[in-house]
Parts: C-alpha cells; sequence; structure tokens
C-alpha cells in the first residue's frame, strides 16, 4: 500500500512537471501610479485564473517610461505600462510595441490631476503663476504637458514665465507646504493624502488645458511576444480584465488586498475611499482619445512628427 | 615632430580604439540602435544641439554650478587640511568626521540639502562643495604631513621664520598631493552635478541628458553625456596644465598626462 502511495506521487510529479514547465514567464515593467488592477493580478492571483498554468508573472517596477522603453530595447521585459502621451511620442520616434488594452483614463468620470496651492496662498488664478515655481514629476511628463497648456491658455508662456521643480509626487506635498512649491501636482492617491492634511487647495486641474477624456495609462506588449506567445498573452489578458472588472465593482475589497499585499504603502482608510482615476471594465482603449491627445501634444511642441495611433492599438488579445 | 606624434599615439590609441568598438557594435546590431546609437548619429544630435545652442546653454548652466562648488571646496578643503595638519585640535576635531563620512554617498544626503537650500542651484553647489571637500582635504592633510622634516630642519637651521617655513618648505612640499586633491575632486564636481540635474531639474545637462531621454531621443542623450565628456576632459587638462606651471620642479612626477 505504501508503495501504491509513492507511485502515485511519483506519476503525480510526472504530470505536474510538464504543466508547471509550460506556464510562460511574463516579465513586467510597471509604474508607481492609476495602475492598481495590474498590481491586483499580483496581490490577488485568485482573480487570474490562468495564472499559475499559462503563465506566471514577474514584476519589475521602474521610475519613469522611458526606462521601461530602454529595457524594451534591451529585451528585458516582454509587457509594460506606459503612459498614453508616452506611448504616441515612442511610437513616433520609431519604437515598435502592440498597446493592447487601456489601465486607466484621465476622464471627468473619475478622479483627474490636481494642481494645488496653499489654501492662504495669494494665488486665485491661473494667470497670477507668472513668476511661480510649480512641481513636475519627470522630464516630458504629462503632468508638465497639463500645466503647459493650461498656462498657455491663460495667457502666460510656459517656458518663460514660470519656474519648473521636478520632485517625485511622494514629495511634492511637503515641499508645497515648506514653500519650496508654489503649485504641487498630484495624481491619487497623493491628492487625497494632501486634502486630508489639509490647509491646501486646488487651483485647476488636467481638464484645464485638456477639456476632454483621454487615455492616461496604457498596457503595451512587444511585437516579439505578441507574435511568438500569443495564446499566453490572451490569456493573460484574460485575467487582467477580470482583476479591471474586480477593481470597478469592488474597488475597497481591491485595495485593501493591495495593502495587505503591501503593494501600495498609504493610509488604509484614505486609499480604500479616494476617488480613483476612470478603468474602462472591457480594457478597451479609446482611439480617438488618442488621436486627439496627439493634436495637443504636436500643437504644444511636444511631439515633432504625428503618427496614427491606430497603428500600434491591437485590441485583439482582449477578450 | 614625428617622435611626439608617435607619444601621443601611444598614450591615446585607447580611445579611438573604445570608439571603434562603439561603433562596431552598434553597427553591426549586436546592441539595440536606441540603447546604443551610432557615433555619426551621435555627432549629428551633437552638431544639432550646438547649433540651436540648447547644448552650449546647459552645460553653462552645469559649468556653473559644478565650479560654484568645487571652487568653494577648494578654499575649504585646503585650509582645513593645512589646520588639520599644523594643530592637533583640528585634526583631533575634524579627523573623526572625515573618517566616518568618506565612504558615505553623499547623494544620499541631497534630499535634506533640498529641503535646506531650496530646489534651485544652492543644494547642488552644497552637494557639489561637501563631495569635492573630502578629497581636496584629505590631499591637503596628507601632503603637509608627508613634507620631509630634514627639510623643514634645514630651513630653520638657515634661520627660516615659521612663516617663511610655510610658505617657501611646507606649502610647495605638499603641492603635489593638494594638486592630486584637486584632479581627484574635478570629475565628481561633474559627476554630482549631471546627477542632481538628472533627479530634479529644468536647466543643466543633466536635465538636456534626461529630457532627450524621455523624448526618446538617445542620439540627443549621447550627445549630452558626450559633452560632458569633453568638458571633463579640457578641465583636467587645463588642472595638469596648471599644475605644471606651479610645480615646475615635479612636472610630470607621479601625475598621469602630466607632461
Amino acid at each position: 500500500m505504501k508503495l501504491l502511495h509513492i507511485a502515485s506521487a511519483a506519476v503525480a510529479v510526472a504530470i505536474a512537471a510538464p504543466a508547471a514547465a509550460e506556464a510562460v514567464k511574463i516579465r513586467v515593467g510597471h509604474g508607481a501610479a492609476a495602475e492598481e488592477q495590474l498590481w491586483l493580478m499580483k496581490a490577488k492571483p485568485d482573480v487570474t485564473p490562468n495564472q499559475g498554468k499559462a503563465y506566471t508573472l514577474d514584476f519589475q517596477l521602474f521610475r519613469g517610461t522611458d526606462q521601461r522603453f530602454k529595457a524594451v530595447e534591451a529585451k528585458e521585459l516582454d509587457v509594460f505600462t506606459s503612459s498614453a502621451s508616452s506611448s504616441i511620442v515612442a511610437y513616433s520616434q520609431g519604437l515598435r510595441f502592440k498597446a493592447v488594452a487601456s489601465i486607466s483614463m484621465e476622464s471627468s468620470k473619475g478622479f483627474v490631476t490636481q494642481y494645488v496651492v496653499m489654501a492662504d496662498s495669494p494665488i486665485k488664478t491661473i494667470a497670477e503663476l507668472k513668476g511661480k515655481t510649480i512641481g513636475n514629476n519627470a522630464a516630458r511628463s504629462s503632468i508638465e504637458l497639463w500645466a503647459r497648456l493650461a498656462l498657455a491658455k491663460h495667457g502666460l508662456n510656459p517656458d518663460r514665465d514660470v519656474s519648473w521643480a521636478i520632485v517625485p509626487f511622494p514629495a511634492q506635498g511637503q515641499a508645497l507646504r515648506s514653500g519650496k512649491l508654489d503649485v504641487a501636482a498630484l495624481p491619487q492617491p497623493f491628492a487625497a493624502a494632501e486634502t486630508a492634511k489639509g490647509g491646501v487647495r486646488t487651483l485647476f486641474t488636467s481638464k484645464e488645458g485638456v477639456p476632454f477624456d483621454e487615455e492616461l495609462i496604457l498596457l503595451l506588449v512587444t511585437e516579439d511576444f505578441a507574435a511568438k506567445q500569443a495564446p499566453v498573452l490572451k490569456a493573460f489578458m484574460a485575467d487582467f480584465v477580470a482583476a479591471t472588472k474586480l477593481y470597478v465593482e469592488k474597488p475597497k475589497e481591491a485595495r485593501k488586498a493591495l495593502i495587505d499585499a503591501k503593494i501600495v504603502h498609504v493610509p488604509e482608510q484614505l486609499y480604500v475611499e479616494m476617488k480613483d482615476n476612470y478603468r474602462n471594465p472591457n480594457a478597451r482603449i479609446d482611439i480617438e482619445a488618442l488621436k486627439k491627445a496627439q493634436d495637443v501634444m504636436v500643437a504644444e511642441g511636444h511631439q515633432k512628427t504625428k503618427v496614427d495611433p491606430a497603428a500600434f492599438v491591437d485590441m485583439s488579445y482582449l477578450p | 615632430m614625428a617622435e611626439a606624434v608617435m607619444r601621443s599615439l601611444a598614450r591615446w590609441y585607447s580611445v579611438p580604439l573604445v570608439l571603434a568598438v562603439w561603433e562596431l557594435l552598434a553597427r553591426t546590431g549586436a546592441v539595440s540602435r536606441r540603447l546604443m546609437p551610432s557615433l555619426v548619429e551621435i555627432a549629428a544630435a551633437a552638431w544639432t544641439a550646438v547649433a540651436s545652442g540648447d547644448l552650449l546653454f546647459h552645460a553653462g548652466i552645469s559649468l556653473g554650478r559644478a565650479f560654484a562648488g568645487y571652487a568653494l571646496a577648494i578654499v575649504c578643503g585646503v585650509l582645513l587640511g593645512v589646520a588639520m595638519a599644523r594643530s592637533r585640535l583640528f585634526d583631533a576635531l575634524f579627523e573623526p568626521i572625515f573618517s566616518f563620512g568618506y565612504p558615505v554617498p553623499k547623494i544620499a544626503l541631497y534630499p535634506i540639502f533640498i529641503f535646506v537650500f531650496g530646489l534651485g542651484s544652492l543644494s547642488k553647489v552644497m552637494l557639489i562643495f561637501l563631495e569635492c571637500l573630502y578629497p581636496i582635504t584629505v590631499n591637503a592633510f596628507y601632503g603637509m604631513r608627508g613634507v620631509d622634516r630634514v627639510h623643514v630642519w634645514a630651513a630653520r637651521n638657515m634661520g627660516a621664520s615659521e612663516r617663511q617655513i610655510f610658505w617657501r618648505v611646507l606649502l610647495p612640499g605638499a603641492a603635489p598631493s593638494i594638486f592630486a586633491g584637486l584632479r581627484i575632486a574635478l570629475p565628481i564636481s561633474l559627476i554630482v552635478v549631471i546627477i542632481t540635474e538628472i533627479i530634479g531639474e529644468s536647466r543643466g545637462l543633466g536635465y538636456y541628458i534626461s529630457y532627450a531621454s524621455a523624448s526618446f531621443e538617445y542620439a540627443a542623450a549621447f550627445a549630452g553625456v558626450a559633452a560632458v565628456a569633453v568638458i571633463g576632459f579640457t578641465l583636467d587638462r587645463l588642472v595638469v596644465w596648471l599644475r605644471n606651471r606651479v610645480i615646475f620642479w615635479e612636472r610630470g612626477a607621479a601625475f598621469i598626462g602630466a607632461a
């Protein structure tokens, strides 16, 4: 009888081993904001039935989008996140990839990035920002683009009339309170955190300069991976959409899972209750929004060569 | 003339060799052309940036910051090193700080510098000053301590005052070591200014590099890196030239590239 057990165990291991070997490791490069449902795949693998069978995930955090593209060039990533604006500029510069899903949007249907001043600041209008310092998270960021457009709309020259200070999002609130910045740019959860502390007020939002809904973060995949691992990618995308639906339908449960998994490090109450960027539950990319955003970037000089965003969008992997 | 050319070739042949390997890797596709653009692309991007004035504008800002911190470190570092070498009180006061602080990566203190000195140039200048202070002080200290006592005794026997001994014996004796410290600190000043500008600036070569990189214009980013290399090399040659003029009796001795 004992021999039978040992033999059964050996057979089970022999069967399981090839199955485990078939799971393809997907190297995922991600950022630090507005892409929660992707992190949820790590925090709650139970909502991703294909994980461990068709694929496994190897997450790598990057500070800037451009660094993710460099890692792709070095063939170190298969799937990665990117801001929509960077994706369009990267494609216009000759980089090749497929945009397979929308992760989040900068839309009136959800939270939009806040540009805040101290509550007792004498700055009441955008026009009064002449000579002031505005926080930016990185060179050529969406944060900078939105602010530049808002300034131009109110008659200021973004290159001459204001100073830009590159400060990471987590430090912008403190930089504002200590007087190092006159305006802090705050996405979530930093906007919620600073609002909860009090003493700040919103001067304008990202919609001041770009008064239409736009894609914020896209999920990209290398052309090579998409070509060679199409079934695996489809399995991954099915799980990604399942994670997105959970995040949209049960945001509190999903965010609590991210905190419990120590992926997000902000006070639980604040994070669970905050208003977040809009997520399309089916993860489909709004190509028209990409085109409109490109028109704005070209007009602003943020992008040199115009491309057709539809050329890099491929939603055939979505369930 | 021919001999001088051969001597230059013998010394500098590794530079074109490295450039040739770079070009080979770029052109054969062994490394992605975006990660490693060809030298022709980099040169073209550099020319465009110079012609538009962008590169010179940002280089001027970086150089100003680097010089300010470096100059401050020279003044304070040499004075401190000399004081530590000449005074037991100064030595006891500062030696532990320098021994303890030397291996600390001062760049880790940058957030504190930003908090104290603000987001502008001053925080960068002060960090450059701190990074450069260490090699300059330590070299000045050991230079002064390393002066041959026989020279001091000889000067004293010939009736030299303490002031004359300092200016005519100790300082010239320590000068080679002091210049070694200056030469070590010079590239540090450039490295720190570029890193701090990459971390958080909207002007300067570090910003230019990170801006070009974020724009996916990798050749332009490398043009910025090449500009840093050219500036660093030129300034290093200037220090060597100055050193050879000041310490004319030791021209080329134990100083790479000094002749």
